[in-house]
C-alpha cells in the first residue's frame, strides 16, 4: 500500500514538472540532420547458383527433427546407412557358413568340402585344389 | 502511429517519421537530462547527438527493442562520453534544493536526498515509466541490480517522508 501510495506520488509529481521549451531545438535537429539516406535495395542472389548454405542448414534440422521424433541416437541413424552400403558377396558368405560348420576353417580341406557342398553341379568352374596349397 | 512504425518508416528512408519522432521525443530526453542533472546546453548537445546518431544508424534499429530504450540508451551514453570529455558532473550545482514534501517538490526532494544515480534511475522508473529491464538495459547494469537499487531509492524516500511527519499514506 504505501510502496504504491509513493509510486503514485512520483508519477504525479514528475507529470506535473514542466519540460523545457524544445520546439526550437526540435527544428534545429531537424534542419541539422538533413534528408535521410535512401535504403540501399538487397542484391538478389545470383541465378542458377545453389544456396548450399541454406540447404545443409535444412539437412541438419530434418535429421535433427528424425532424431526428435523417434528418440534415437545419431548411432542409430548411422547404422542402418552403413548397413544398406556395405554389400557383402552372397557366395563368401555361404562359404564362409560351411567353414564355420565344419570346423576346419583355413584349412585346405575346408576349402575343397565346403566348395563341393556349395556347388555340386556347377560345370566348368573348378574346385580347388589341395595342391595348390 | 506509434513509435516502432515510426521507425520503420525513418528505416525507408521517410523524412517526415524523422520530423515526427524529434518532435515527440526532444522534450523528454530534454527533461529527462536537465532533471537529472544536465545543465541545459549540455543536454542541448546530447538530445542534437542522439538524433544524429539516430538518422545515421536507423537501418541498425531492430524492432524487438523498445524505441524509448534505444533512445534513451543512446542518450545516456553520450551522456557519460560528454562527462568523461569535460571531466566534470554535469549535476547542475547552481539549482536550489527545495526540500518541501509537496507533490510539486518531491523530486527535488529525492534529487537531494539521493544519490544521483539512484536519483536518476528513479526517474526512469517514474518520469519516464521505464520498466526495470528497460532501465537496466538503458544504464548498462543487471536487471537485478536495477530492482535492488530502485528499492533501496524508495525506501530511502519513504522514510525521509515519514520523518517529516508527512507519510506516504496520508498523502494519497
Amino acid at each position: 500500500m504505501i510502496r504504491t501510495d509513493l509510486d503514485d506520488r512520483l508519477r504525479r509529481a514528475a507529470a506535473g514538472m514542466p519540460g523545457p521549451a524544445a520546439a526550437s531545438l526540435a527544428c534545429r535537429i531537424v534542419a541539422a540532420a538533413g534528408p535521410l539516406p535512401r535504403p540501399r535495395p538487397r542484391p538478389a542472389a545470383p541465378r542458377g547458383v545453389i544456396p548450399w548454405v541454406p540447404l545443409a542448414a535444412a539437412v541438419a534440422i530434418a535429421v535433427a527433427l528424425v532424431l526428435a521424433v523417434d528418440g534415437s541416437t545419431a548411432e542409430g541413424v548411422a547404422v542402418p546407412i552403413v548397413a544398406t552400403t556395405a554389400v557383402e558377396d552372397p557366395l563368401q558368405v555361404e562359404i564362409d557358413a560351411l567353414r564355420r560348420d565344419i570346423g576346419t576353417a583355413g584349412s585346405a580341406l575346408g576349402d575343397l568340402v565346403a566348395w563341393e557342398r556349395f556347388a555340386p553341379g556347377l560345370d566348368g568352374i573348378r574346385a580347388p585344389d589341395i595342391r595348390d596349397r | 502511429m506509434n513509435d516502432r512504425e515510426l521507425l520503420a518508416r525513418i528505416q525507408a528512408g521517410d523524412d517526415q517519421a524523422f520530423t515526427r519522432l524529434v518532435e515527440t521525443w526532444t522534450p523528454r530526453l530534454l527533461r529527462w537530462l536537465t532533471v537529472t542533472g544536465c545543465a541545459h546546453h549540455d543536454a542541448e548537445d546530447v538530445v542534437q547527438e542522439t538524433f544524429l546518431r539516430v538518422h545515421r544508424h536507423a537501418a541498425g534499429y531492430r524492432p524487438r527493442w523498445a524505441v524509448s530504450t534505444w533512445l534513451f540508451t543512446i542518450a545516456h551514453r553520450l551522456r557519460l562520453d560528454l562527462v568523461r570529455r569535460t571531466h566534470e558532473p554535469m549535476r547542475d550545482q547552481a539549482a536550489p534544493p527545495a526540500p518541501e514534501p509537496a507533490d510539486g517538490g518531491l523530486w527535488d526532494l529525492a534529487r537531494t536526498l539521493l544519490a544521483p544515480d539512484d536519483h536518476h534511475l528513479l526517474w526512469l522508473r517514474y518520469g519516464e515509466d521505464l520498466e526495470p529491464g528497460a532501465i537496466a538495459a538503458v544504464l548498462g547494469i543487471n536487471g537485478l541490480a536495477c530492482r535492488v537499487r530502485l528499492h533501496r531509492a524508495r525506501a530511502r524516500l519513504r522514510d525521509a517522508l515519514t520523518a517529516r511527519g508527512t507519510p506516504v499514506e496520508c498523502l494519497s
